[in-house]
């Protein structure tokens, strides 16, 4: 042990030594350019920089002080990860296209890069402005040490190395049209959909193509032809430099949180840091330049996207208020004051207050306003400064009612820790939309060039005509030269798709439905069912939903009955009703403005689940607005339901069979155990693989052989492994007893230490402390694969008289089995794997499947409570088999009670 | 022997106890008791890794200073440990350090090479198992020939019989999974499920404690 913490000392030494001798570039990185984010309270900063495709870094630190000096350390964040790559082919060599690089610089940022082509008039002038030669474009990074031959300067630009391909350019270019583009022109083609038409190639592609190699910066030429015949540069390689331009921006938003503070009015100072490496013991980075920023708490920023109307037929108003800002998120407006004036009030000053709400509300409904009052709204932010809008006429129409969904309702979520609060409305409904398809639509092609058929794009979509002679057809117009298109095979297939519009305390199973007396259910709930070999005619569907108890929901709306029309290739959609529902939470019922807009849902929803971030919150006591806004902007709004608060539940009432199953489970073994631990003999069925182990032991022993034992690659907390470690305690004993030799190569360090317990226990209890060796029990490594040809070279080095593979094992299960059974070893397996049983069971010669390896340690054992719990488990096999039995006779016969009564206790 | 036995018998049955309720129990408090007990199980199976590692350098530097029979290789095993470790502490492990480098271009080919071994290994263990010795044999072998066929485009174009109503080679290997081998798989997977049951409770229990050493 003193050799090998010897050892262990000098190499880190040395280590240590190595690492402070070595030292690393890294590019200095962008300084940071600071944006105080508009409308906000002072207490958001974004930052933006760039980073170069070949900066050599594995992240950035972002740096924030107040004072200059004392930097704290924000945030990291990781650089994409860079895949570094030879980029000497000879395509990038672009030396004899005659291209020159100028760099235009810039204040306070990069010089933007411009490549320009020379000619003999323009070269000198070139020259004389700073262009440097390209020699060569790299398209990828390449190596470390090919980088580093040169400097590596950056400049702002996106350029494209082209190369055409003629061969591409010529090719027929598929696209697809509609079938009634064939109509229009007269030729009827049987297509079951859209139909595929090869065209002449584009001219403006050929001309493209023509144009041969060159590099092309982004938008000069056809972008997406650029894009399609080139490739995105990195770098331009010049005699004296490598100019990267290709660059990602990365931005960071600072803002106040619960770990850092930000004031309005307090000078920030920021940098960034790019890390090359990261290494234990020493950290490589360069600083970039700083930069300062005093966020401001500005006024509000008033919605950009204020709608209001006055509805003719209730006489009342709705504003709909929406901020489409991106930085919206940022703003801290806290309340919208509506005030009513006149047209004269341009000023917005002499109007009477009528609404106060919170900031987050997206439709008001006024009623106390009349059609030729205006409006204004006063939006005042978390600071107390406010901002008006401008005067908002109301636009008078007519809406259509809209309703509240009935029998709206706030409820605390069941069996969650308390961060839930849901709220939910009826009817159950049941929306059923279907397709009659072709079952195998045989796919046709024709050749069509000589029919002189044309495809022009046109601004709504293109159309087709025919012209006898081709140069008399307009520009832009391609030839059609081939068709493809599927026509129907024959049978056809109604494929129902079917939503359940349903909540939580609906209980909705699945679907159920009748076509013309043929039933069908999707117990698996996927939503579709089939129906085949549909002859043509009106079929009539009838639909249910049932509930786990079995039983169907009983309101009209989650029972259809409808005409299928099966006479014709077609689909008609689900309908949704066209009307989204908002949802709001506040605390106080009678206060508006503390209500704040929390999530929507379309019409097909019948619950929304207010799920809290942070579970203390939801442990207060809140009240839910819901409002319903219709397609032309109608608004009904409820009464604030509640309050509800979120309850931590302490016990899942879903997971009630489980628990139930437990303790029949508990008390079977239970009970067995004591009657076996009172003397009663349990008649226990032999099982082969366990029955063969001491075989094994005993031929070992006979050939003076050692024994390999493996315990899978489970780590300590799996059920196998802690298995194959009681098997072991049992071999091993034998092992000792007979003065054989055992090895147990282990894949993970946790089970290497449980072993050497047990095998050094096992020896001890057999008398044979002598013979017991540590480095027998040894950690191999964690990896799959070397520790396979470990063990294997093992197996044939030892040349093991008996080999146990016992525990979880994955693919390397038939590398250890067959080569141990190339050795002659007898082998007896055992894992619970469902997978590699059937290598197990082909290479060993005796295999424990499944439970069987569980069961091993018992059967081997005497111990009268072991074999208890080994009749305890055929016991509840037993019941196993015949819930089995009855619950397949039950669906067999129909009665769907059986499987559905476990689902309703909870038990999917 | 208190503390050798006793003491992990009482932290496995309070501990095993604790954790069955746990399961059933969604509050917060018992969630947070949860995440922290996963948190201990990642903190100790740390420390078993550095034992873990002595345990490699002490058997093999043990072989080394023996002579024992090819002890070159496990000098070679212990060279290129230390070589894995020196180049992280210099290089760290990103992306084109050395580190990644010897880990991408030895260590994961050696592993891609090992497991392609597996090809020629079921190749021989089949060749054993598919011997028509007996009915039973035959009748493995005749569901092998008939997956091997429907995994591959030739099932389906030999199966003329189709003409008449039949099914296909494919169709008949997905029956053969989905129905047999579905239905004999889902007997063991439920007597795994009442033997690991069983086996938890014999261990919360006390019953079956060779994990820890002996009986």
């Amino acid at each position: 042990m003193k050799r090998l913490t010897s050892v262990f000392l000098i190499f880190l030494i040395i280590t240590f030594a190595f690492a402070l001798a070595n030292s690393s570039y890294a590019p200095k990185p962008q300084t940071p350019k600071l944006i105080d984010i508009p409308g906000d309270a002072g207490t958001n900063v974004l930052l933006q920089w760039r980073h170069f495709e070949t900066v050599p870094g594995i992240r950035y630190d972002i740096l924030r002080s107040e004072d200059g000096k004392n930097f704290e350390v924000i945030t990291p964040l990781q650089t994409k990860t860079i895949t570094y790559e030879p980029q000497d082919q000879p395509e990038n060599d672009v030396s004899d296209l005659g291209y020159f690089l100028v760099l235009v610089p810039q204040e306070n940022d990069l010089p933007i890069a411009r490549v320009i082509k020379a000619t003999e008039e323009n070269r000198d002038s070139i020259i004389s402005a700073g262009g440097k030669k390209i020699l060569r474009v790299e398209l990828g990074v390449p190596p470390l040490e090919e980088m580093e031959k040169l400097p590596n300067k950056f400049a702002l630009g996106d350029f494209y190395r082209v190369i055409p391909d003629e061969e591409i350019a010529n090719r027929p270019q598929p696209m697809t049209v509609p079938q009634k583009l064939f109509d229009a022109l007269g030729i009827k083609i049987p297509s079951l959909g859209d139909v595929s038409i090869e065209l002449t190639p584009k001219a403006e592609e050929l001309e493209f193509v023509r144009k041969g190699k060159r590099i092309l910066a982004a938008g000069e030429d056809n972008m997406p032809l650029t894009l399609k015949y080139g490739k995105q540069i990195v770098s331009f390689v010049t005699e004296d430099a490598r100019y990267t331009v290709k660059s990602d921006n990365i931005q960071f938003l600072d803002r106040k949180s619960d770990k850092r503070d930000m004031e309005a009015g307090k000078h920030y100072i920021y940098k960034v840091r790019l890390y090359q490496k990261d290494i234990p013991i020493k950290k490589i980075y360069v600083d970039s330049d700083t930069a300062g920023i005093t966020p401001q708490d500005e006024p509000p920023v008033v919605p950009d996207k204020i709608e209001a109307l006055y509805d003719r037929k209730s006489n009342t108003a709705v504003i709909h208020i929406n901020q489409t800002s991106g930085l919206s998120a940022f703003f801290d407006n806290k309340t919208y004051t509506i005030f009513k004036t006149t047209a004269e009030d341009t000023a917005c000053e002499r109007g009477s207050e009528i609404r106060k709400v919170s900031a987050s509300i997206r439709a008001v409904i006024l009623k106390d306003v009349d059609s030729t009052d205006v409006l204004y709204i006063v939006v005042e932010d978390e600071g107390g400064q406010t901002t008006k809008t401008g005067l908002i006429p109301l636009t008078p129409v007519e809406l259509e009612k809209i309703s509240l969904p009935p029998n709206l309702r706030v409820r605390d979520v069941e069996n969650d820790r308390g961060q839930q609060i849901a709220i939910r409305w009826d009817p159950p409904t049941l929306a059923v939309g279907y397709s009659v398809e072709d079952v195998a639509p045989k796919m046709m092609q024709e050749k069509v060039a000589s029919k002189n058929i044309f495809y022009l794009p046109t601004e709504k979509g293109g159309t087709l005509f025919v012209a006898e002679d081709p140069s008399q057809v307009p520009d832009g117009a391609r030839k059609v030269l081939n068709l493809s298109y599927t026509v129907p095979g024959g049978k056809k297939v109604l494929k129902i798709t079917y939503q359940m519009w349903t909540n939580s305390e609906d209980k909705a199973l699945y679907g159920e439905f009748s076509l013309d007396g043929k039933d069908k259910i999707d117990k698996d709930n996927t939503g579709e069912l089939q129906f085949r070999n549909i002859a043509e005619g009106e079929y009539s569907l009838i639909g249910h939903i049932i509930k786990s108890s079995g039983s169907r929901l009983k309101n009209p709306e989650a029972n259809i009955d409808m005409k299928i029309d099966a006479t014709h290739i077609h689909s008609v959609p689900i309908d949704v009703p066209p009307y989204i529902y908002y949802i709001y939470r506040g605390t106080d019922a009678e206060d508006l403005s503390t209500f704040e807009y929390v999530g929507k849902v379309g019409a097909d929803a019948r619950e929304f689940k207010d799920i809290f971030d942070d579970y203390k919150t939801a442990h207060h006591k809140y009240y839910y607005i819901v409002q319903a806004i219709g397609p032309d902007g109608a608004v009904a709004q409820s009464e604030p339901l509640g309050p509800v608060e979120g309850i931590s539940n302490w016990f899942n009432t879903s997971k009630l069979v489980i628990f139930f199953g437990v303790l029949v489970f508990v008390g079977v073994a239970l009970f067995f155990i004591y009657h076996a631990k009172r003397g009663k003999q349990f008649y226990i069925r032999p099982i082969a693989g366990i029955v063969h182990i001491d075989e094994a032991l005993g031929r070992a022993t006979e050939m003076g052989k050692p024994i390999v034992y493996i315990t899978g690659l489970g780590y300590i907390d799996d059920i196998a492994t802690l298995s194959s470690i009681t098997i072991l305690g049992r071999v091993a004993r034998k092992a000792a007893e007979y003065q054989c030799r055992i090895f147990v190569p282990c894949y993970t360090p946790l089970v290497m230490i449980v072993a050497q317990e047990t095998v050094r226990n096992a020896f001890l209890d057999a008398g044979r402390p002598d013979l017991y060796n540590e480095e027998d029990v040894y950690y191999i490594a964690a990896q799959q694969f070397a520790y396979a040809a470990a063990v294997s070279g093992l197996m044939i080095r030892e040349k093991s008289a008996a080999n146990f593979f016992m525990g979880r094992f994955y693919a390397e299960s038939l590398i250890l089995a067959e080569t141990g059974a190339s050795t002659g070893a007898i082998q007896v397996a055992g894992t619970d794997d469902m997978t590699q049983l059937p290598f197990f069971i082909t290479a060993c010669d005796y295999t424990l499947i499944g439970e069987e390896l569980y069961a091993a340690s018992a059967y081997l054992s005497n111990d009268p409570m072991q074999r208890g719990s080994l009749k305890a488990q055929d016991f509840l096999k037993a019941i196993e088999m015949i819930l089995l039995v009855v619950g397949s006779l039950a669906a067999t016969a129909g009665m769907w009670w059986f499987t559905n009564a476990f689902r309703a206790l909870g038990g999917d | 022997m208190f503390w050798k036995k006793k003491v992990p018998l009482i932290i496995v049955f309070i501990m095993g106890f604790v954790m069955a309720l746990q399961y059933f129990i969604p509050s917060d408090f018992s969630q947070k008791f949860y995440d922290t007990y996963l948190d201990w199980g990642i903190v100790i199976g740390i420390f078993g890794g550095v034992l873990g590692y002595f345990s490699f350098f002490r058997v093999h530097i043990h072989k080394v200073t023996k002579k024992a029979p090819n002890w070159q290789f496990s000098l070679i095993s212990i060279l290129c440990s230390l070589l894995m470790v020196v180049a992280a502490l210099l290089g760290g492990r990103g992306t084109g350090s050395l580190f990644m480098q010897l880990f991408l271009y030895t260590s994961a080919a050696i592993n891609a090479t090992v497991f392609s071994l597996l090809a020629f290994y079921i190749s021989s263990a089949a060749y054993r198992a598919f011997r028509a010795r007996s009915t039973q044999a035959a009748a493995l072998l005749l569901a092998a020939v008939i997956m091997m066929l429907g995994r591959v485009p030739i099932g389906d174009s030999i199966s003329f019989w189709t003409r008449w109503g039949l099914p296909s080679i494919n169709e008949i290997s997905q029956w053969i999974l989905n129905v047999p081998n579905l239905a004999a798989k889902r007997a063991i997977i439920l007597g795994v499920g009442l033997g690991s049951l069983l086996m938890s409770l014999k261990i919360i229990l006390g019953i079956e404690r060779t994990y820890l050493g002996s009986e």
